[in-house]
């Protein structure tokens, strides 16, 4: 079952890295005006992976609900990213899109009518919210160090690529992309998905350096000193930070709680006749050097 | 049917993949661990036929010890054996005008010495930690750079020590050498030699340790381990004895403390607890922790803290 189980959670996050790509594709498709059947192959891709996306957040949402957890799933578990990026999608963008093209609507003869294009142009407003499938990739990574860097990482990646579908989303709804060209708009799109990829790069290397370096890291040295008798670790206090509370209870612990910590293992190494363990009795005699 | 079946069955402990590329005295500690958590289902092994089922547990336990020991001291040896006569250079010998022993007797004795004290299980840990230290080229770090920034601790051992260790290689191997007499202080004595008044249980033993705190048992224990070295070493420079006999002092005689046996404690402590170990993430480094801590901690060591807020120092600037 468990093998089962990782083989579609590795399916999914390569369905997430093809359905991004395929944003990227799409986009460039549009602007180099590649043929029709591209467009077509861009459609039923679009539509196959909002239907698996769809899937994927329904049966979730079976699982949560059996387990009394949607609420948790939802709003802690990224639950309303899996939401977001699949049955809205599917019913205002790949849905009706794939409505035109098997219509025959959906062509670049059909583009040239006025009122399809209008809604063409309503249902690439909605694509972007494709991007929040970036932050579906934060849920795969399993941080082995630190759940609490996963936790926080995805949260500023999920902060930052919201806020930007939502003002992408808002401006385009109220017509200040409406260049009346959809190639420069393909650009602006293409550009401004680069730019939140980018984004999310850059929070997923840098940033989780940082937090790891600032945070995560220090906590944890202090947390396997608190709890192991045999790791007598020092934290390595960055001085640019030493002010900032973590490193201050780092201080703490590296000039109180450590040191006293090794006398009262001195202590009780002392109090030992042996330090082998205490059920196993050495009586070393040493009556030949007298 | 004899004890060869516990040889066997610790030989497949020492070979196993998880402990096989530890030091001696790590391995050792971790078959007695082992052998301390397991003990019920040991028993119920060793009381099988193919074992020993006519034993009793505690017969075969202090048998699994013993052989385990005797075990470790022969893959301490020939590495003592090694370090001894091959490794360890005895020129520093030369600063001592009243060394009146050759190096081959010197190497000889010491070897003898270190040799009887292997065998037994204290002694054979610190044994087998100085070793390792020695092996991982450990102290010559910290010596090169106290030799080239030339502060304090460069100071105490050229400048204002009876015998002044003008170069790092004397260093090293002075404090190589020194090292390997420490164990005598894990011997423990009956109670009667040291307590002449004594008149309890006559096979009651103590270790150095217990009688730290007691002025006069403590010289008294000490005045047993000098008699010990002079049997070995009729011809030992006085001087030298003395920074032997003076390493564990207590922080009231520290002003009367020759600054080599200061240097020499803390290397011996910080060599005996040494572990190769790969730095945790967000971790200081072993050395630099453990400095840091025995900095803080020095008054409970009676460490001298010019000499280890050097040391800690060096960590930092060098990234140890």
């Amino acid at each position: 079952m468990k093998r089962f189980v990782d083989f579609l959670e590795n399916f999914l996050t390569v369905i997430i890295l093809l359905s991004i790509v395929q944003i990227i594709i799409d986009d460039i498709a549009v602007i180099n005006l590649w043929s029709e059947n591209f467009s077509m192959i861009m459609i039923f891709c679009g539509l196959a992976f909002d239907i698996i996306f769809s899937i994927e957040f329904i049966i979730r949402s079976i699982v949560a609900l059996k387990n009394r957890k949607f609420l948790y799933y939802f709003l802690y578990e990224k639950g309303w990213i899996d939401f977001v990026a699949s049955i809205p999608l599917l019913a205002t963008n790949s849905g009706p899109l794939f409505y035109l093209a098997i219509t025959g609507k959906a062509t670049s003869g059909a583009r040239s009518i006025v009122n399809v294009l209008k809604v063409i142009k309503a249902i690439r407003v909605t694509r972007i919210l494709r991007l929040l499938r970036t932050l579906k990739i934060f849920g795969k990574i399993e941080n082995i160090y630190s759940k609490m860097s996963q936790h926080h990482i995805s949260n500023i990646s999920s902060l930052v690529v919201s806020i930007s579908v939502a003002i992408y989303l808002l401006i385009t709804s109220l017509g200040f992309l409406d260049f009346g060209n959809i190639q420069i708009e393909a650009k602006i799109s293409l550009a401004f998905t680069i730019i939140i990829i980018v984004n999310v790069i850059a929070i997923a290397f840098f940033y989780s350096k940082h937090f790891a370096q600032n945070i995560s890291d220090p906590i944890y040295v202090i947390k396997r000193g608190m709890i192991e008798d045999d790791y007598n670790f020092a934290v390595k206090i960055r001085k640019p930070y030493k002010d900032e509370e973590v490193f201050e209870l780092a201080k703490v612990y590296n000039e109180t709680w450590l040191p006293m910590k090794t006398r009262i293992q001195a202590i009780r190494a002392k109090k030992r006749e042996t330090s082998t363990p205490s059920n196993i009795e050495i009586n070393d005699d040493y009556s030949d050097l007298l | 049917m004899g004890f060869e079946q516990i040889d066997n069955f610790i030989n497949q402990l020492l070979n196993s993949n998880a402990i096989k590329n530890l030091p001696p005295h790590e391995k050792e500690d971790n078959v007695l661990t082992f052998l301390s958590q397991n003990e019920e289902k040991l028993k119920a092994t060793f009381a099988s036929a193919n074992y020993l089922p006519d034993q009793p547990w505690q017969n075969v336990k202090a048998e699994f010890v013993t052989r385990l020991g005797a075990i470790i001291t022969e893959q301490v040896k020939p590495s003592l054996n090694k370090l001894i006569f091959d490794s360890l250079s005895l020129e520093w010998k030369a600063k001592y005008i009243d060394f009146l022993i050759s190096d081959i007797d010197f190497r000889n004795k010491l070897y003898t010495l270190c040799e009887k004290l292997v065998s037994r299980y204290n002694s054979r840990k610190h044994y087998a930690g100085i070793i390792n230290f020695i092996n991982n080229d450990v102290l010559p770090q910290f010596i090169m750079s106290v030799y080239d920034n030339r502060r304090y601790i460069c100071n105490g051992l050229v400048r204002f020590d009876d015998v002044s260790l003008d170069t790092p290689e004397l260093a090293i191997d002075f404090f190589y050498t020194a090292m390997l007499f420490l164990p005598l202080y894990d011997i423990t004595l009956p109670k009667k030699v040291i307590m002449p008044q004594y008149n309890g249980p006559m096979g009651k033993a103590v270790a150095f340790p217990e009688v730290e705190n007691n002025a006069i048992l403590r010289q008294n224990f000490i005045a047993k381990i000098k008699e010990i070295i002079l049997k070995e070493f009729p011809d030992i420079s006085p001087y030298f004895l003395k920074i032997i006999l003076k390493t564990f002092y207590v922080p009231e005689e520290a002003e009367d403390v020759p600054y080599c046996a200061k240097v020499l404690r803390i290397i011996y402590g910080f060599a005996t607890q040494w572990r190769k170990i790969k730095k945790d993430r967000g971790a200081e480094s072993f050395e630099a922790s453990w400095f840091n801590v025995a900095r803080i901690n020095h008054k409970f060591y009676a460490y001298d803290l010019g000499t280890l807020d050097e040391f800690y120092k060096i960590t930092i600037e060098e990234d140890l």
